[in-house]
């Protein structure tokens, strides 16, 4: 190890997607039952919490923070449609 | 230099796709695909309703088939370009893509014996109708390490002026995944992996289509720098 | 440092007609997934109730551990260090070994209870995509491996710095789909 390197921002960036990831099991443990959130709410949550988590592995692992404009914007749009696009399938299911 | 006899080769790709829309897609109209729950009668029923249109679409398909011959080989020249003495790749493409002909030629005759006597038994224009989807969807092997093969290749290639750009193969492997899908029809009658669903069969056909504009144009830009390279020389 | 500059595209360019394009077609089969489970919610939520939760959640935990080791060895061959940029590969390709012990447990748990890809529909996607996304896994883990190669090399110079940025770029990407999957197959109600 070394501790010049562990100062890199990632490792912040990691420890983050950590906690986000046991968050995200905690709220989907046990059929989300225990927890006073609704079931649309619960499930919303956890895939906004997926797409900031992916958000952050494109921008600080994949580095595309530093990517020209273009690449940035179409990374950006795939997040933010796929998400977007998910949550209204899912809201506007037939059969919910 | 063959230029000439290259761009040929090349343009033979191009009228592959169209006859074979032409034919399969337009007149034959197996495009959209019958649905694989369809029962022995309305299967016969597809047979017997349009059978010389059927016929004649088939026919055609199986002529654009041989187009993809000389298509085939202007890419085995190409990458022989880059794999200069001990041509393996360039051999893999080229055997595999033979084998893509033979998948493009039997499922028309196949389902070319259906239509030919359309009175026949519907269970066995069922059996043979299956027999004719399944071969022409689940066998994507062969087309699936063509694509693989060109990709290795065009890696390979260590030339001052590259023969073809390297994201040429990192888009034939991205092609070569998405065939996949395909393998899976064996399992499903309804859905997206059915053989008439949404991610076995309209995506691979689209990609399949996206794969050969793309090779066609890869191919046009190096065979051209090819032949003024020569003519400067 | 390469990447303090603005209009820096990480690895060659190429690598990103397929990242960019493996994105497109998953983000194809989450929409479709979603789609389809819309018209039987009661199914998708019974069917989830037999798989794992701690197999899946463990797993994003390491591919997300095995994403910051590949960040830890990109920057290391950024400073010339190949020999830690090896070790830091490794590491990551221990976390990739470890998921696809993980998947390969869960997966032969899952066929010993009777559930195969043609049980119902959850299933036929969770086979599936899980398949495909193992697949990835499995390219990472050779593309791991020769990074590991490379930077061990007594050769390695910064002219190796495009490979190593292209194999990890992909294999962020693998960390990047089974994000989504995750809470998409295992999670959501």
């Amino acid at each position: 190890m070394n501790t010049e390197l562990i100062k890199h921002p990632a490792t912040l960036v990691w420890t983050l997607l950590m906690i986000a990831t046991a968050i995200s099991w905690w709220l989907g443990a046990d059929g989300g039952t225990v927890k006073s959130l609704t079931i649309p709410t619960l499930t919303i949550a956890l895939i906004v919490i997926a797409f900031i988590k992916v958000r952050f592995v494109i921008h600080y692992f994949m580095e595309i923070r530093h990517a020209p404009l273009a690449l940035r914007l179409v990374c950006d749009a795939w997040v933010i449609g796929v998400c977007v696009a998910i949550i209204g399938l899912y809201w506007f299911a037939p059969t919910s | 230099m063959n230029t000439k006899s290259q761009l040929f080769c090349a343009w033979c790709g191009v009228g592959f796709v169209v006859l074979f829309t032409l034919g399969w897609w337009i007149i034959a109209s197996y495009v959209p695909p019958m649905s694989p729950t369809l029962t022995s009668t309305e299967v016969a029923a597809f047979y017997q309703q349009n059978t010389n249109a059927i016929r004649f679409g088939l026919m055609l398909t199986m002529i654009s088939a041989a187009l993809t011959a000389p298509w085939v080989a202007v890419i085995a020249v190409q990458l022989k370009r880059i794999e200069g003495e001990f041509p393996v790749l360039t051999y893999t493409q080229l055997v595999a893509g033979a084998v893509g002909i033979v998948v493009l030629l039997l499922p028309p005759l196949i389902w070319t014996t259906v239509a030919f006597r359309p009175d026949r038994d519907p269970e066995l224009m069922l059996l043979m109708n299956d027999f004719g989807w399944l071969l022409f969807i689940m066998t994507f092997s062969p087309a699936f390490i063509q694509n693989l093969v060109i990709a290795l290749a065009i890696f390979s290639d260590q030339g001052a002026v590259p023969v073809f750009p390297r994201w040429l193969a990192y888009f034939n492997i991205w092609v070569a995944i998405l065939f996949i899908p395909g393998g899976l029809i064996t399992f499903f009658k309804v859905g997206p992996f059915a053989w008439n669903g949404l991610l076995a069969f309209w995506l691979p056909l689209i990609i399949f289509f996206a794969w050969f504009l793309v090779m066609f144009l890869a191919l046009l830009k190096t065979i051209k720098a090819q032949s003024h390279t020569a003519q400067t020389a | 440092m390469v990447s303090s500059s603005k209009n820096h595209v990480p690895g060659e360019v190429g690598i990103w007609v397929l990242i960019l394009g493996d994105m497109v077609v998953f983000g194809l089969f989450f929409l479709v997934f979603v789609y389809y489970r819309g018209f039987d919610i009661e199914l998708y939520t019974q069917s989830q109730k037999a798989l794992n939760q701690n197999y899946g959640a463990f797993n994003t935990l390491l591919l997300l551990a095995s994403s910051w080791f590949v960040v830890m060895a990109v920057e290391s061959a950024r400073a010339d260090h190949g020999r830690r940029a090896a070790k830091y590969f490794g590491l990551a390709l221990l976390c990739g070994s470890g998921f696809s012990v993980v998947k390969v447990v869960e997966y032969s748990e899952k066929l010993a209870a009777g559930l195969t890809i043609t049980s119902n529909e959850f299933f036929m996607y969770y086979y599936i995509f899980t398949g495909l996304h193992f697949l990835h896994v499995v390219i990472g883990m050779g593309v791991l491996i020769f990074l590991i190669v490379k930077t061990r090399a007594h050769t390695f110079s910064r002219q190796d710095m495009v490979a190593v940025e292209s194999g990890a770029s992909f294999w962020h990407l693998v960390d990047l789909l089974w994000i989504v999957l995750f809470p998409l197959l295992y999670l959501m109600k």
